[in-house]
């Protein structure tokens, strides 16, 4: 049973902001993503919950508890780091007992975890070994069952993924959401990688330059971005940005006009759709918005990415795999208008229309 | 084509052959003069004195050892050295181990780490001349003369930096998230130093542990300045006291010299990986 | 509220804790920064106190106190001149010759080190050696009547000298014996140097048409530059206090030509009795030794 808070919370190393007037309610048993670029201040941030960090201002609350001043050993939180920072002179078994022997766990009880968590994260065959003769998921493993082996208030994950190979990461990243889901431990857990996000979150905190550009379930984030960051962060293929003019509710760019939004006027705004939203049509037909041609054809097996020449950039669109256009030839796109967002480019914020 | 190709094959013929013949010149020049000291003091006083000399002893004996050892007090020296090597060590490795742990990790206030480190270094650059003076006056004063316990004092003075400087750059190479996972695991700062970092440094601590001894045994002015007693002189001075105006013991002394290197030569094999960090203080990481 | 005050306190550790842990940086660190500071400021300031008085040999007499007469000394001192010129000449001319054949040798064995590790093994012995074990070797090697040095002379058809006793020759042996002790030194710091060079540059330039003269000046010596400058600051710091080798193999002569620093520092002080001018040169000493590392330091930013 434990929410986390952070209120008006700011850290500075030096001049450097890394985390800038920082409010944040994690709930009892969330888990909450905080994901951003590298520098954002999602791993600072995280950093200042387990005590490994000090906030510069602000206050940090463990449920109702101040926590700022309370040492890291008795905040009660467990931490996966992204290097798994196992003890590489320990066994696999002290490794995971380490917390308990910090503790004075008496020595049966001691064993019985130990077993307990080994069986559960499948290492109970290895536990004499010392880490440099463990695989990298079986590390992984070893780093997880460490933190689970007492219960904490709060799970904390620094890219606890990024070092595994792509198909071990799909894999570790569903027991990962099992086994929060069955602790039911609130977890922060920092990522840069927005599908690890995703699938993971219950809440998402998007993170840039030290603040919160956005916080939301993951289908808000992506449904609904709320800055122009955060609708160029997420996504893959990334959604379209097309810098232009809106007049009386007609978006204007280079060879592309995009009617719809309302009556709304913006001097200089950008244009966002998604690569899904925007849809091949042929170059004759009179209602596309636009029509260019093809750059490049990409067939990524469920899908076609096809990427068009407007003015110096490109727009990508998501077609289907049967698509048969070549390079160079023309094509005319028809942009989903009730799917597409409007960005003022000054504010870099989203106007509603 | 085939023109270059076998000037360049003659050029790595003749820089191979002069590779090995400058590896074969040192290794000579190297070992001689170890073995000429070694030989000597298994040489009767007059195979050491005859001309042409005796390249390999002929008649060889153990009567400078005899001499050195159970006539004269080298055994005393060899003794008080030891001692004073010790001591100087652990107090050095202790508070060096957590000078250059605090150095390597945290942060202070207006640039003190930098500032200290750096004070610290220059404290090991300090001539041994330099402090001799005060160090004398000092000890008299306080009536420590001709005491190992002065001797330990005095050279601290320059092992504690050099442990200090050692152990900070073991440290550095540690990845912090071990102790970080200490801490979060629920462990205190300095348990986390103790229990993990500690452990983990452990090569290096003996390497600067050995290092330390290395130096203090070889140590010659500073006892020199403040023992002139039999009962805390260290194995230098009891050496150098036999080179005098009118004779020098050449027997004695190379059984002697060659004792005093004995133990060098074996702790410089187990600090070898070592090496070339301890003589950089840390700063090249051999 | 009041019970939530208690377990709080339980939770958080007992105030001692608190306060150890916070503080820990400090404490780790003060027992070393005392006792640096014991060793080296209380003798620094002392020596100054000492360095403004004459010092009578009679412990029952007062000191004198002289000003800067013990300073004046220094200007007008010939004999202080003569050890400063001779310990300038042994940094100089040692320091280089260490420099340039260690530098050397690495270049030339750095391809074939792997294979010869035994090699830095037995390199590293003269170093690690007693410089005193070290002194009276060279002494028996230098022996006039009986050393094999002068064997070997005589084998060449060379004429015999007296080495160490020679005028001519007594700071070329001295020289010669630390030469021999700390060349491997340089060695294996270059070693280590070449070690760690990248070798996409080299083969970028080869790629370019460089020739390996070309790449030692463009690549090679700037890759090692920071180890060179650390090298060579030990080295002439060890060199500045050079004792042993001179105390053993000299005493200083012949006609005072190896008379170095801290032997004449040594003599004042111990055999003219005379500490008060003994400190007052050991100051000028520590001026040049801290004025030298700092510089040299602050360069190579060694202290980051």
């Amino acid at each position: 049973m434990a929410s986390v808070r952070f209120d008006n919370v700011t850290k500075k190393f030096g001049e450097f902001v890394a985390v800038h007037d920082f409010n944040l309610e994690i709930r009892d048993k969330e888990f909450l993503v905080l994901l951003g670029p590298s520098g954002c201040g999602k791993t600072t941030t995280m950093r200042m919950v387990a005590g490994l960090e000090e906030a510069t201002t602000g206050d940090i609350y463990i449920n109702s508890e101040r926590i700022n001043d309370v040492l890291p050993k008795y905040r009660d939180v467990a931490m996966v780091f992204q290097s798994y920072a196992l003890y590489p002179h320990l066994s696999v078994e002290d490794n995971i007992g380490y917390p308990l022997k910090i503790r004075k766990v008496p020595p049966e009880e001691y064993k019985r975890r130990i077993g307990e968590v080994a069986r559960r994260v499948e290492l109970d065959t290895m536990l004499k070994r010392l880490p440099k003769e463990l695989s990298g998921g079986q590390r992984q493993r070893v780093a997880l069952a460490r933190a689970i082996v007492r219960t904490p208030r709060v799970f904390l994950m620094d890219e606890p993924l990024s070092n595994l190979d792509a198909k071990l990461r799909t894999q570790m990243r569903a027991e990962l959401k099992h086994l929060q889901h069955e602790l039911q431990v609130t977890t922060i857990y920092v990522t840069h990688d927005q599908i690890e996000a995703m699938t993971l979150a219950h809440r998402v905190a998007v993170m840039n330059r030290g603040v919160i550009e956005q916080l939301g379930t993951p289908r808000e984030i992506y449904n609904d971005p709320r800055t122009l960051f955060v609708a160029g962060f997420i996504g893959s293929p990334a959604m379209n940005l097309i810098p232009g003019e809106v007049k009386d509710g007609v978006f204007a760019s280079a060879g592309l006009r995009v009617g719809g939004a309302g009556r709304i006027s913006i001097a200089r705004a950008v244009l966002g759709v998604r690569p899904e939203d925007v849809h091949a049509a042929s170059a004759e037909d009179p209602d596309v918005n636009l029509v260019a041609s093809i750059y490049s054809v990409e067939l990524t097996g469920e899908n076609t990415l096809v990427s068009l020449q407007l003015g110096g950039r490109l727009m990508t669109l998501r077609a289907d795999k049967n698509f048969a256009g070549q390079i160079d030839q023309r094509l005319g796109v028809r942009i989903e208008t009730d799917r597409m967002f409007l960005f003022d480019a000054e504010t870099e914020r989203r106007v509603d229309f | 084509m085939a023109t270059i190709r076998t000037r360049s094959r003659t050029r790595e013929m003749l820089l191979r052959l002069s590779a090995y013949l400058a590896i074969l010149v040192a290794l000579i020049l190297t070992l001689f003069p170890v073995y000429w000291i070694a030989a000597n003091s298994f040489k009767f006083d007059i195979d050491i004195f005859a001309v042409p000399p005796e390249w390999v002893p002929r008649n060889p004996t153990l009567k400078h050892y005899d001499e050195a050892f159970v006539q004269r007090p080298f055994l005393r020296y060899a003794l008080n050295s030891f001692l004073v090597a010790i001591g100087t060590t652990v107090i050095s490795v202790t508070f060096g181990t957590m000078a250059g742990y605090a150095l390597a990790r945290f942060s202070y206030p207006w640039q003190w780490r930098k500032q200290i480190s750096f004070w610290i270094l220059s404290t090991r650059m300090m001539p041994p001349i330099v402090s001799i003076i005060p160090l004398y006056l000092f000890f008299n004063y306080f009536d420590m003369l001709n005491t190992k316990s002065a001797l330990i004092i005095a050279y601290t003075a320059f092992n504690l930096p050099f442990a200090t400087w050692m152990m900070k750059s073991y440290f550095q190479d540690l990845p912090v998230e071990l102790e970080e996972a200490a801490i979060v695991d629920g462990d205190t700062r300095w348990g986390a130093f103790v229990h993990v970092a500690l452990p983990l440094a452990r090569p290096g601590l003996a390497a600067t542990a050995i290092f330390c001894l290395i130096i203090s045994w070889n140590e010659f002015l500073l006892s020199l300045v403040i023992t002139l007693t039999e009962q805390s002189q260290t194995l230098p001075i009891g050496i150098a006291g036999r080179v005098t105006q009118y004779s020098t013991y050449w027997g004695e002394i190379s059984a002697a010299g060659f004792m005093a290197c004995v133990p060098i030569v074996i702790f410089a094999f187990l600090v070898q990986k070592h090496l070339v960090r301890g003589l950089s203080l840390g700063a090249v990481k051999g | 509220m009041l019970q939530t005050g208690k377990s709080a306190s339980v939770r958080r550790g007992g105030p001692l804790e608190q306060w150890t842990e916070r503080h820990l940086r400090y404490l780790m660190l003060a027992p070393t920064v005392l006792i640096l500071l014991a060793l080296t400021i209380f003798p620094s300031v002392y020596m100054f106190y000492a360095a403004v008085h004459r010092i009578s040999p009679n412990p029952d007499l007062p000191w004198e106190f002289v000003g800067a007469g013990n300073f004046a000394r220094l200007i007008s001192d010939p004999q202080f001149h003569v050890a400063l010129r001779n310990t300038v000449v042994f940094t100089i001319v040692a320091v280089t010759l260490e420099f340039l054949l260690g530098l050397g040798l690495a270049l030339l064995l750095d391809r074939f080190i792997r294979r010869l590790s035994f090699l830095k093994t037995v390199l590293m012995i003269p170093m690690m050696l007693p410089p005193i074990a070290v002194a009276i070797t060279w002494k028996l090697i230098y022996e006039p009547q009986f050393g094999v040095l002068n064997e070997i002379m005589f084998l060449l058809g060379l004429p015999v000298q007296a080495w160490a006793g020679d005028v001519n020759l007594a700071m070329f042996s001295i020289i010669v014996a630390d030469v021999w002790q700390w060349t491997p030194f340089i060695f294996l710091l270059m070693l280590a140097g070449l070690a760690s060079l990248p070798v996409e540059p080299y083969e970028a330039a080869a790629l370019d048409g460089a020739s390996s003269w070309r790449q030692f000046w463009d690549l090679t010596l700037p890759f090692l530059k920071p180890v060179i400058a650390i090298a060579l600051l030990l080295r002439v710091m060890d060199a500045l206090r050079l004792f042993d080798l001179v105390f053993i193999l000299t005493g200083g002569g012949p006609a005072d030509r190896t008379k170095v620093l801290s032997l004449y520092i040594y003599q004042v002080a111990y055999r003219f009795a005379d500490p008060g001018y003994a400190a007052a040169m050991s100051l000028f000493v520590l001026f040049v030794t801290i004025v030298l590392s700092t510089w040299f330091m602050k360069r190579m930013r060694l202290a980051e």
